[in-house]
């Protein structure tokens, strides 16, 4: 096992997570409309809300992934395998 | 902002899609040549966090044809209105998981306890500082989640995140308010008027931990929103008034039963003039990080006040929380006591028992239904305050009255004039014990500022142990 390889695996989860716009669906559905005081346009910003929360979510528990890997790495080239043994999920 | 059709509206989420997709390329294939249970682990988090990359994508997937079919609905002539109600009955089923609940199918992201606060502080200290700064504006949630960063870090990271949840939770209200106004049937009357009362629930509370934290001094400790949990009971929050990182005694403080953030103002003025009865070099925190148990929840087996349920959950997050606090310092260790009221005291047992927080020095039980088998501290480090007229802290429910545990030094809770003149107040029943000027208060004041020989000893014992103590026989 290279705790370099795992490092960069867990770096990389937690720059992508970083980079990543947590309100990009839903801003592709925000401001939808058909009607004036049609129900598709209530309906668009209340899913816009949900999408926002779901990938936001998303991207925390991948940086926390990825920081649970960097924690591994720093525990195995520390020599702590006890402890890098413990510290391979992140996110729950 | 000028509507988007259904059309402009496909480009854009296209668009989003194909970054969405590109962000779960990270978690292709496993860590070359890693074996062993950690392995293990780690790719059962990449499998799950796959499945909820794949299920997001086929959510938008879902929303993108519903688009396209309204698009051409439109274009063919159908009337608005039906391709309105049509592309309204696909939105309203996106983004939830098979129960009709708000995706994602994970629990909230909630990153205390989720790893070792020794390990997230080395982590932080071997990140250079862009990375700490992208991290802190990027994912404040997890930033101001983690035990054993920086008490400034969190705060700062914390403090972000309330502003965005008082955000959604404004325009939530907003949309709550435009929906009651707009239906007519009665189903969806009392739906739109229970929506709204949830979303002011969940308002007040966090206007409530905005107002705690509004002062000098004060630091958001940790903050985690869930909104889907009833009456805003999902606000879980803890301040501290100083600086945890570098004060000399800090006294961390749990609450019990029926207890929620609307009370961290009041707890705030209430640990504020504690730390100042303890001394010069004392941070006091309130800790309201687990999900209390509440009187709707008695019946439920999992949640009631009468099972340890909520206290071994609590005491967990609580136990994380504490070794943060020690993980995060630079400096010599703190003298740390943790206090627990009530059923707090019952959480505070159970992060305090084996294998929990390791850098605790003094634990005081207030008004305590009792803490189990071991009060979690040696002889010496483990106080009682048991309140004349406190029905709970005779009740011995969770075990032994702690007032009457070996190991376990009473403190009083009775009117005391001082040697200097002055008069303590007593305090009685059981919500009094930190009310500023009681002897309950000074002495819980003077184990915090690790001045235990100045605190007025008492066992508390009153007329509810003797009467235990008859039916006992």
């Amino acid at each position: 096992m290279s705790p370099a390889a795992l490092q960069a695996a867990g770096a990389a989860c937690v720059a992508a997570a970083g980079a990543a716009p947590a309100d990009g669906p839903a801003e592709g559905v925000r401001g939808l409309a058909i009607l004036p005081a049609g129900r598709a346009a209530p309906a668009a910003a209340a899913l816009a809300d949900r999408w926002e929360v779901a990938v936001g979510r998303w991207c925390d528990d991948l940086a926390a992934h990825g920081a649970a890997l960097d924690l591994a790495a720093a525990a195995y080239l520390a020599g702590d395998d006890d402890a890098a043994g413990v510290l391979g999920g992140g996110a729950r | 902002m000028t509507p988007a059709t259904p059309a402009l509206a496909a480009v854009r989420l296209l668009a989003a899609r194909a970054d969405l997709a590109r962000l779960g390329d990270v978690l292709a294939g496993a860590v070359p040549d890693w074996r062993g249970a950690a392995a293990r682990e780690a790719q059962e988090a990449r499998a799950a966090l796959r499945r909820r990359h794949e299920d997001l994508l086929a959510d938008v997937d879902g929303v993108l044809a519903a688009l396209g079919v309204a698009t051409l609905a439109l274009a063919g002539g159908t009337p608005p209105a039906a391709v309105d109600a049509a592309l309204a009955l696909a939105l309203d089923a996106a983004g939830r998981d098979a129960t009709g609940r708000d995706a994602p199918h994970a629990p909230p992201t909630t990153p205390a306890g989720a790893v070792d606060p020794d390990g997230v502080a080395r982590w932080w200290a071997g990140l250079d500082p862009a990375a700490r700064a992208a991290l802190e504006r990027d994912r404040p949630a997890l930033v101001g989640g983690l035990d054993g960063l920086p008490a400034a870090v969190r705060d700062r990271a914390n403090r972000r995140l309330l502003a965005t949840e008082q955000g959604r939770a404004l325009a939530d209200e907003r949309a709550a308010r435009e929906r009651l106004a707009r239906v007519r049937d009665p189903i969806g009357l009392v739906t739109a008027a229970w929506e709204l009362r949830e979303v002011r629930a969940r308002l007040a509370r966090l206007s409530a931990v905005a107002a705690a934290v509004d002062g000098p001094g004060r630091a958001l400790l940790d903050l985690e929103v869930d909104p889907r949990r009833q009456d805003g009971e999902g606000v879980r929050a803890a301040v501290a008034q100083g600086d945890v990182d570098t004060a000399a005694h800090v006294g961390v403080f749990t609450p019990g039963f029926t207890t929620g953030v609307d009370e961290l103002p009041r707890r705030l003025e209430e640990l504020d003039a504690l730390a100042a009865s303890a001394g010069p070099g004392t941070a006091t925190v309130a800790w309201y990080g687990y999900d209390a148990p509440q009187v709707d929840e008695v019946a439920d087996p999992d949640r009631s006040v009468l099972g340890r349920g909520p206290a071994e959950e609590g005491g967990r997050r609580l136990a994380s929380f504490l070794d943060g606090l020690d993980a995060a310092r630079t400096g010599p260790d703190a003298h740390v006591t943790a206090v627990g009221h009530s059923y707090g005291s019952v959480v505070t047992a159970a992060a305090l028992a084996p294998g929990g927080a390791g850098g605790v020095d003094d634990v005081v039980y207030l008004g305590s239904p009792g803490v189990g088998p071991a009060p979690g501290r040696p002889p010496g480090h483990a106080w009682v305050v048991e309140a004349p007229g406190d029905p709970v802290a005779d009740t011995g429910w969770f075990g032994p009255d702690p007032n009457r545990a070996p190991g376990v030094t009473g403190l009083s809770a009775r009117e005391v004039a001082l040697p200097d003149g002055r008069v303590l107040a007593g305090s009685h029943g059981h919500v009094g014990y930190l009310t500023p000027g009681s002897t309950s208060a000074t002495n819980v004041g003077a184990v915090v500022g690790g001045r235990p020989q100045d605190a007025v000893l008492d066992r508390g014992v009153g007329a509810g142990d003797r009467l235990r103590r008859v039916f006992e026989r």
